[in-house]
């Protein structure tokens, strides 16, 4: 067994019948961050994810873990830990016997199952039977038989689904804990904005096929946008623009309107030439636009983009933006936080599910 | 301890830790007495349905087993159930991903299986013979029987238990070869409870190959001697036995090599 946890996945293929679930698909993971997988539903990430997990059997190709078949790993359960949506529970069992029984059957020892309920808080609720727990409780129990065998690589499919805004704030903070120190997190969500506030790395899956990989950051630097600045002296900010590199041209009375840019590029023109701005949003410069031309979804399938909110409620008047671009944080480690949200999204990025996957 | 150990340990822990087997374990023991003291006491029981035939001295130890090979098949469709359950259950309440994740040899999961329902076919059988044994003893406390000569007969008992104990290895392999609990039940019980009863009427010489009938000849072991007519075309003990541990192994073997082969989605 290789040092250095990872996932190998190789020419992946998994037919269902007359159906292609996932087509010829590379990609790697490796440890130190966060990694998600994403793609609409039916891309094929779950049957990814269960091929990984020797679940699914591959039609052709490899999916390994530490470089072995999970089916012949000698501790899978202490190598790999996997937080499934489609797994159950017997509903008159007990929280603690059902961890219970998983560790006997992973040769894992019973004085983890009080440490793992306690880490994702079910500690209180270890002697009741799940069938009364809410689907929060039941994705935590599932996270606690996860960690389990303390493994080096943690597989999620949809993890943030049923928890709380809370929950999932947790839920990310001791994702990038664990990644952090050093073990391979994949983590698969349909929801962009949820996901873009946990992973560093993304691979991007399209009806079976790898659309992208890579630093999320970079990828969201691929997708060219439109802002929009109210702006005190709008041809001063034009002509900024300009010897910066950066098209634009005015609308209305103040409005400039920047081509193929940034916020964050956009803001900083401004600071430079000590231009006051008003309000300043981006529009495509979304998740869900990046998404969209990556899942190569038909632009008229998709949905009206609701067009950025500003990104301060209120003009600065007086105030001279200095240094700093109004849209606050350069797009470095946490690369969407900066964004504008998405009309109706509560900041804790809890999206209703179903919002970027129709 | 080995992997199979482990994986033992678990199906059992599985078994214990839920009420559902408690519950039916309670309710073939129950049933067993209820029926029992039906047949041996009820106004057109045992005694009036036998009178005039070659029906044994009431209280006498062979009526005692003639009763209880009656008790007996009410027990066993209870092994039956909890043997389908050890490997439907999983897959109805999707427990199956987590023991295929945390052991990924499938086969050796069947097995493990196999061996636990053994000893939760013994658990329906000893309390089956349990309540037998309490009803017996009133029997023959009753009557002219002594309880030594209703305890000689304890290869009738043993008998029995391995019947139950093999019976439910039968419902695991059913089990693992449909998966959906119902099918399996239905399959089960329906061969037991509709198609038996009637092969036994039209062609026995067939229907002692089937399983109901298979465990039966264990709980017959002795007492072939006539007095029980349907026990004449019984198979003998170890044919019994060698047919219901064939039923279990080739259908938990078909269903481990298609059914629980298969992907887990």
């Amino acid at each position: 067994m290789p040092s250095t946890p990872s996932i190998e996945v190789t020419s992946l293929t998994k037919r269902f019948g007359p159906v292609v679930a996932v087509d010829d698909l590379t990609f790697t993971v490796g440890p130190g961050h966060v990694t998600g997988f994403l793609g609409p539903n039916g891309a094929g990430k779950t049957t990814t994810l269960r091929a990984i997990l020797g679940l699914v059997k591959p039609t052709s190709g490899r999916a390994l873990v530490n470089g072995v078949d999970y089916r012949n790993l000698s501790a899978p359960a202490q190598a790999v830990g996997a937080v499934l949506e489609s797994s159950g529970f017997h509903p008159g069992r007990t929280a603690h016997d059902h961890l219970c029984i998983v560790a006997t059957e992973a040769g894992i020892q019973r004085k983890r199952v009080p440490e793992v309920l306690d880490l994702v808080g079910l500690g209180n609720d270890a002697g009741r039977r799940v069938g009364g727990f809410s689907m929060g409780m039941r994705q935590r129990l599932e996270l606690a038989r996860a960690m389990l065998g303390e493994p080096e690589v943690l597989v999620l499919d949809e993890p943030a689904n049923g928890l709380d805004p809370q929950g999932i704030a947790w839920l990310r903070g001791f994702l990038r804990r664990y990644a952090s120190e050093g073990r391979v997190v994949l983590v698969s969500s349909h929801l962009l904005a949820e996901a873009a506030q946990t992973v560093e790395d993304v691979v991007i899956l399209s009806r079976g096929r790898l659309a992208a990989q890579g630093r999320l950051e970079e990828l969201l630097r691929r997708v060219s946008t439109s802002v929009r600045v109210r702006a005190q002296e709008p041809p001063k900010l034009v002509e900024a623009l300009s010897a910066a590199g950066i098209a634009s041209h005015l609308e209305g009375p103040d409005m400039v309107v920047a081509e193929s840019t940034t916020a964050l590029a956009v803001g900083q023109v401004a600071a430079d030439n000590r231009i006051v701005v008003f309000e300043m949003s981006s529009s495509g410069e979304s998740l869900e636009e990046l998404f969209f031309s990556l899942t190569d979804r038909d632009a008229s399938e998709a949905p009206p983009q609701p067009p950025g909110p500003p990104v301060t409620g209120q003009p600065v008047t007086g105030q001279p933006v200095t240094g700093q671009p109004v849209t606050g944080q350069p797009v470095t480690g946490q690369p969407v936080t900066g964004q504008p949200e998405p009309t109706g999204v509560p900041p804790s990025g809890n999206l209703p599910p179903g919002s970027f996957s129709r | 301890m080995t992997a199979l150990t482990r994986s033992v340990k678990a199906e059992i822990d599985k078994l214990r830790t839920v009420r559902s087997t408690f519950v039916l374990v309670s309710i073939g023991f129950f049933l067993t007495i209820a029926f029992g003291a039906l047949v041996a006491f009820g106004p057109r029981g045992r005694r009036g349905a036998m009178a005039g035939s070659l029906a044994p001295p009431h209280g006498s130890h062979r009526w005692f087993l003639d009763a209880m090979s009656i008790y007996g098949s009410i027990a066993l469709p209870f092994a039956l159930v909890l043997g389908v359950l050890i490997i439907t259950g999983e897959y109805r309440h999707k427990t199956v991903t987590s023991t295929f994740l945390a052991e990924p040899r499938r086969t050796l999961v069947v097995g493990s299986k196999l061996v636990v329902s053994v000893l939760a076919g013994l658990c329906v059988g000893v309390l089956a013979a349990a309540g037998a044994l309490i009803l017996g003893f009133i029997m023959v406390a009753g009557s002219h029987g002594t309880s030594s000569e209703m305890l000689g007969q304890y290869e009738n008992v043993l008998g029995f238990l391995a019947g139950a104990a093999l019976y439910a290895v039968y419902g695991t392999g059913l089990g693992a070869l449909f998966k959906n609990q119902v099918a399996a039940l239905i399959v089960g019980l329906g061969v037991d409870l509709v198609a038996l009863p009637i092969i036994s009427g039209t062609v026995p010489g067939v229907a002692r190959w089937l399983p109901g009938e298979a465990a039966q000849a264990l709980a017959h072991a002795v007492q072939r001697t006539g007095f029980v007519n349907t026990s004449v075309h019984l198979l003998p003990w170890w044919g019994g036995v060698g047919m219901l541990i064939a039923y279990g192994v080739v259908l938990a073997g078909l269903g481990a090599a298609t059914a629980i082969r298969a992907d887990v989605t």
